[in-house]
């Protein structure tokens, strides 16, 4: 059985696309059977692999049952990691489970049951809006990471988060657990340190110690398509990525 | 037009061309967003006083030094292995202040003195400042440069302690601590809170697991479970044995190894008993406290277990118990009688009703409600005329029964005895009760209203009215001259003119209302004013008004016209007490009422 992780956060431009590509790269570097899900129409984790093709079967033809899951998996070129890709047109899921009147929870769920077997580990890179797909994604995980940056609307999207995920534990998946709060983009100013004790003081949802750091380094190797492990394994980047990776397997228990 | 950066980062535009300009800070001060920013500098004017022989400084502004471009980046310009004047660029002025400390140190060269960055001519290129090294005009003076030079930078001019990059997080740093010192720590926190309040709803969502069957204890009393016999728990065993458990037992994680039971004691026995089963469905609630446990435990027996109203009654006490337990320890918020309510699944009213019932009747008449021997409403009822003892200012001296003068008056039955606390009714029969009670109720205006108020004190202290016997009273007081035997008799009738009286009557009856309620729902006018002529019986015309905050009722007798202002506290009770005394409605029209709300 694989280990489910999604990655969501109600605001857009946290780092969660980031996070995902590069967390997944480098448990699949340590050896890992790593699938990563973009679930986000715009796309951003297939075109950070440079696997953007509109003719090539996505994540929307899967959950619409056009294509088995494993007819859409495509490999990254990386360590052997393996991914779902999207496209734009997958934005008309929404409508397409707004129409189902069962199970619209539950249909990224049926749709990847099988590839449970195949994977240690599945990423999923949630999209900013689009709640249906995103509860599809919490029905489906066994745990959430919360990336967010340190400032006032970190507590803002935290509280809308929560909201949300209230409700999925409540109504769809009770076995949801959040990982933890990933603080993202982080700096050495007063504000965002106020913010980041702060977080990591709460006793509401964990809070991950690795906090990513602001590093260029990280968008240029969006730019070459490479993760981070191999474009600069050297930059702070990659360090604070791998240290994260190391924090999230010790919540596991698997170190 | 050139754009200006600030060390802030913040730009601006102006006119001309210059590499540095100084961006005004108008009105400079505590209050200004930029106070307290190490690089708002003040702008000098220099005098010479002739009078003090000496310069004086007086501040005409306050600026930030911007420049059109900007680089945080601290380096030297030194012109090493010569005599040259060399400079240090940095906007990092600790930086600044230890390389100034160091050449106080050094022999063979020396530099401005003052805090840096607070003279004009110490402007450097990029938005940094200067600060010049002047070297001895010898070797000493070239041999000090270098030691500067090897002291604090690498080969390359940049600093040794910072690597580039890093200096500009540290400078940005410091403005933003010096300028957002007013950062609010308390908005965090409450935004947090917020986050904590709705998560705090997860702590009762229960997860499906297998337990094993040894460590699931009944831990928590279960007043439910009396009934179970082990013949039913056999019988429930085969029907489990087979159709399997169809539902899930609740119980509280303790521990790893222990679970205690909120609802399925019956079953679980069962199981015990009669199935080997290793291991049991269970919802598993994770750790809740006891209280919420024991409440929970409540609710569902509720859900399963059927019970009618009257037998709810015996769960009312520990329900109210453990909601005000809950209260004190902050688990729980909001009314009690609503909780109550919700747990019991039963009406708010039902709920007061139980409150008053467990407060005024015998333990035994509390069982024989619950046995069904005694309805709810007439157990209720028998609560109506009692009233707690301190609070009756009519009470005698010396008797220690708050009716102790009912109890001599001659037309009650003799059977009926008064207690403190409550009223023993039991032995009674149904009938013999309805009739005592009419008795009382009849009797007890009669024997109160002889003299002026008293009648009203009786009112007053039905224990519904609480604190409105005083206002009554004070009222009393400021108007001496009050003839309660006259008005006694017109305010009730005024009352009966301008009320729908099967209204009322219905009101009070199904709602049970406090005073303020009724006040509220339906003694006051719906706009304020709601008047109009009453003919008092002798053919006397008058008039009665229901205002927004008083009830007048005027009466036109032949020499004089008398007025009266009543409360609608004071009204409230007249009309409590018509319908003790039957005075509201008639016969016939009460029976109506009574058949519509057993049809309802």
């Amino acid at each position: 059985m694989s280990i489910k992780i999604a990655i969501t956060y109600e605001k857009g431009g946290v780092a969660k696309t980031t996070t995902a590509v590069n967390v997944s790269a480098i448990l699949a570097e340590q050896g890992y059977r790593v699938l990563l899900i973009d679930l986000d129409p715009q796309s951003y984790a297939t075109s950070y692999y440079a696997l953007y093709d509109d003719s090539v079967p996505s994540i929307n033809d899967v959950m619409q049952g056009r294509v088995a899951a494993k007819d859409a998996v495509r490999d990254c070129g990386f360590f052997g990691l393996q991914m779902i890709p999207s496209n734009f047109a997958f934005k008309e899921i929404e409508t397409f489970l707004m129409a189902k009147t069962r199970g619209q929870d539950f249909f990224l769920k049926n749709a990847l049951a099988d590839m449970e077997e195949d994977f240690d580990f599945i990423f999923m890179d949630c999209p900013p809006s689009g709640e249906r797909i995103k509860t599809n994604a919490l029905a489906f995980a066994d745990y959430v990471i919360l990336p967010t940056i340190p400032d006032d609307y970190a507590v803002q999207g935290l509280l809308c988060m929560s909201t949300f995920i209230v409700d999925i534990v409540k109504y769809v998946n009770p076995s949801l657990a959040v990982l933890g709060v990933l603080i993202t983009i982080d700096e050495r100013t007063a504000n965002k340190i106020a913010y980041k004790t702060a977080l990591q003081s709460q006793d509401i949802f964990p809070c991950f110690t690795t906090s990513i750091r602001k590093n260029t380094k990280l968008s240029e190797a969006i730019n070459a398509h490479q993760p981070i492990n191999v474009y600069e394994p050297k930059s702070n980047g990659c360090q604070d990525y791998k240290a994260l990776t190391e924090e999230i397997l010790a919540k596991l228990q698997l170190r | 037009m050139a754009k200006y950066y600030c060390k802030c980062g913040r730009t601006f535009q102006k006119s001309g061309d210059s590499g540095t300009t100084g961006y005004r800070l108008k009105e400079y001060g505590p209050q200004h967003e930029c106070h307290g920013c190490p690089y708002a500098l003040p702008v000098v004017d220099n005098c010479w006083d002739n009078k003090s022989n000496s310069w004086s400084e007086t501040v005409r502004a306050w600026e930030c030094r911007t420049s059109q471009r900007l680089n945080y980046d601290t380096y030297a310009d030194l012109s090493l292995g010569s005599k040259t004047v060399g400079s240090v660029y940095s906007l990092d002025f600790p930086f600044l202040q230890e390389i100034q400390s160091f050449i106080q140190q050094t022999d063979g060269i020396s530099t401005d003195r003052g805090k840096p960055g607070e003279r004009g001519v110490q402007y450097g290129t990029d938005g940094l400042y200067r600060l010049p090294i002047y070297p001895d005009q010898n070797k000493k003076g070239i041999s000090a440069k270098q030691a500067l030079f090897d002291r604090f930078f690498l080969s390359d001019c940049s600093r040794k302690d910072v690597s580039p990059g890093q200096e500009r997080e540290i400078i940005l740093e410091r403005i933003e601590g010096a300028t957002m010192g007013k950062i609010n720590i308390g908005n965090i926190s409450a935004g947090l809170n917020k986050v904590k309040g709705i998560t705090q709803s997860l702590k009762s969502v229960a997860k499906h697991e297998l337990i094993p069957t040894e460590y699931i204890k009944v831990g928590y009393d279960n007043p439910y479970a009396v009934n179970d016999t082990q013949q039913s728990r056999y019988e429930l065993a085969m029907s489990l044995q087979a159709n399997g458990l169809l539902n899930p037992l609740i119980v509280n994680k303790k521990s790893d190894t222990e679970y205690w039971l909120i609802s399925g004691e019956h079953r679980l026995s069962a199981i015990k008993e009669n199935l080997n089963w290793p291991t049991v469905s269970c919802m598993v609630y994770d750790n809740i406290s006891d209280n919420q446990a024991k409440l929970m435990l409540h609710a569902v027996n509720l859900d399963v277990r059927e019970y009618t109203t009257a037998q709810k009654l015996q769960f009312y006490q520990q329900t109210e118990q453990l909601l005000m337990q809950m209260k004190e320890s902050g688990e729980f918020t909001g009314a009690i009688q609503q909780g109550i309510a919700e747990t019991l699944k039963v009406s708010t009213r039902q709920a007061r009703k139980y409150k008053k019932i467990v407060e005024y009747l015998s333990p035994e008449d509390q069982q024989r409600v619950i046995d069904g021997e005694l309805s709810i409403d007439k157990a209720y009822q028998m609560t109506m005329p009692s009233a707690p003892p301190k609070e009756e200012p009519a009470m005698k001296t010396g008797s220690t029964s708050a009716f102790a003068p009912e109890a001599e008056d001659e037309s009650l039955s003799p059977s009926m005895k008064f207690e403190p606390s409550y009223i023993r009714m039991s032995e009674l029969s149904a009938d013999e009760l309805s009739d005592a009670i009419k008795q009382t109720d009849v009797s007890r205006p009669e024997s109160g209203s002889a003299s002026d108020f008293e009648s009203r004190t009786v009112i007053d202290h039905h224990p519904q009215n609480g604190g409105y016997g005083q206002e009554a009273d004070t009222e009393t007081g400021s108007t001496s001259d009050f003839d309660a035997a006259f008005w006694d008799e017109k305010v009730k009738f005024a009352i009966k003119k301008r009320y729908d009286c099967k209204k009322l009557f219905q009101y009070y009856k199904s709602q049970i209302p406090t005073v303020q309620e009724a006040i509220r729902d339906i003694l006051k006018p719906d706009y304020g004013l709601s008047s109009g002529t009453v003919i008092f019986p002798g053919d006397i015309a008058g008039f009665a008004s229901a205002r927004s905050t008083s009830f007048e009722v005027e009466y036109f007798a032949k020499d004089n016209t008398q007025r009266y202002t009543f409360t609608y506290s004071q009204v409230d009770a007249y009309i409590r007490q018509m319908i003790r005394t039957n005075e509201l409605l008639d016969r016939k029209s009460r029976k109506e009422i009574q058949q519509q709300g057993e049809l309802e």
